[in-house]
C-alpha cells in the first residue's frame, strides 16, 4: 500500500478555542484564588451603630478573645509584649493605625490593660472594631 | 481497502465573534459578585505616655459610668443607654468645650463602654476620654 505525504503546509492547530481555554484558565483561577488573609480570634465583637468605615490596609488588627488570649499577625503574644510588638510597627509605619477586635464581654479591666500598651508604644490611632450587625 | 480522502473543503472554525461577549459576561459577573470585607470601628485617639496630662475644669466634665452591674450612671444618677444621647446632646449645647468621660467599672464588660463610646459618637462630641474605676 502507498501512502502520500501531503504536500500541502503542516497541519494547523485550530486556534479558534484559544479564547475559551484562556477563559477556562480564569475561571479555574478565580475560583481557586485564596488571598493571603489573617485569620485573627473567633470574637463576639460589640454592636455599635456609628462606627465608621476603616481602611482595612491601613490597620493592625489586636485580637483579644473571649478567654484573653492576645494575637497580633497570627501570633500569640503575652500582654506584656504587646509593647514590643507594636513599637516595630510604629516604627515601620508611624501612621500606624491599631484595630481593636475585643470581645464583647472581656472584663473592662483588660480592655485597660491592653490600652495602655498601646499608649506605652505610642500607637495612639485606634479604632474599636465594632460589628454593624445585631447579634 | 477504501481509499480515504482527505476533504479538501475549509477546515470547521469555531467563531470568535462571541469571545469578547463571554470576556464581559464574566467581568461582570465577578464584578458583581464581589463583597469587599469591610470594617467598621469607633475611631479614638488615646493620649500618649509623653504628654502631659490635661487638666480640665470641673464645670467641663461630663462623667458617664459603666457600672459591673450593667447600670449607667450620670452624676449618680442612674440612666438608661438611650438617654445616654440626649444628655450629652444637650451638655454639649450649653458647653461646647465638654468632655465626656466614660468611666467602666474594671469588673464591666467591654461591650457596656462599647455602647457608651457608640452614644458619645452619637451625640457627636469630639472630646472624650476612657477611665478604669477599680472595683
Amino acid at each position: 500500500m502507498k501512502f502520500k505525504r501531503s504536500m500541502d503546509s503542516g497541519s494547523q492547530i485550530p486556534t479558534g478555542s484559544m479564547g475559551d481555554i484562556v477563559f477556562l484558565l480564569l475561571i479555574f483561577f478565580m475560583a481557586t484564588t485564596i488571598f493571603k488573609l489573617e485569620e485573627g480570634l473567633t470574637v463576639t465583637l460589640p454592636r455599635a451603630e456609628f462606627g465608621v468605615r476603616v481602611p482595612r490596609e491601613k490597620v493592625t488588627h489586636v485580637w483579644v478573645d473571649a478567654r484573653g488570649d492576645i494575637t497580633i499577625d497570627d501570633r500569640y503574644l503575652t500582654l506584656e509584649s504587646v509593647e514590643a510588638v507594636l513599637v516595630q510597627k510604629m516604627r515601620e509605619n508611624p501612621q500606624l493605625m491599631v484595630g481593636l477586635n475585643l470581645d464583647a464581654n472581656l472584663p473592662y479591666d483588660l480592655v485597660d490593660k491592653v490600652l495602655m500598651q498601646l499608649r506605652k508604644a505610642n500607637a495612639i490611632n485606634v479604632s474599636f472594631t465594632n460589628d454593624v450587625e445585631a447579634i | 481497502m477504501a481509499r480515504m480522502r482527505r476533504s479538501k473543503g475549509v477546515p470547521p472554525e469555531i467563531s470568535q465573534a462571541s469571545t469578547a461577549d463571554i470576556a464581559f459576561l464574566l467581568l461582570i459577573f465577578f464584578i458583581s459578585t464581589t463583597v469587599f470585607e469591610t470594617e467598621f470601628g469607633l475611631a479614638a485617639v488615646l493620649p500618649g505616655m509623653g504628654g502631659k496630662a490635661v487638666k480640665v475644669k470641673r464645670d467641663n466634665v461630663l462623667t458617664i459610668r459603666a457600672a459591673a452591674g450593667g447600670e449607667i450612671y450620670v452624676d449618680d444618677a442612674v440612666v438608661g443607654l438611650r438617654e445616654v444621647r440626649s444628655i450629652i446632646k444637650s451638655g454639649l449645647e450649653e458647653n461646647e468645650n465638654l468632655v465626656i468621660i466614660i468611666e467602666t467599672d474594671a469588673e464591666a464588660r467591654y461591650e457596656q463602654m462599647i455602647n457608651l463610646l457608640d452614644e458619645v459618637k452619637a451625640a457627636k462630641a469630639r472630646k472624650f476620654s476612657f477611665k478604669k474605676r477599680r472595683g
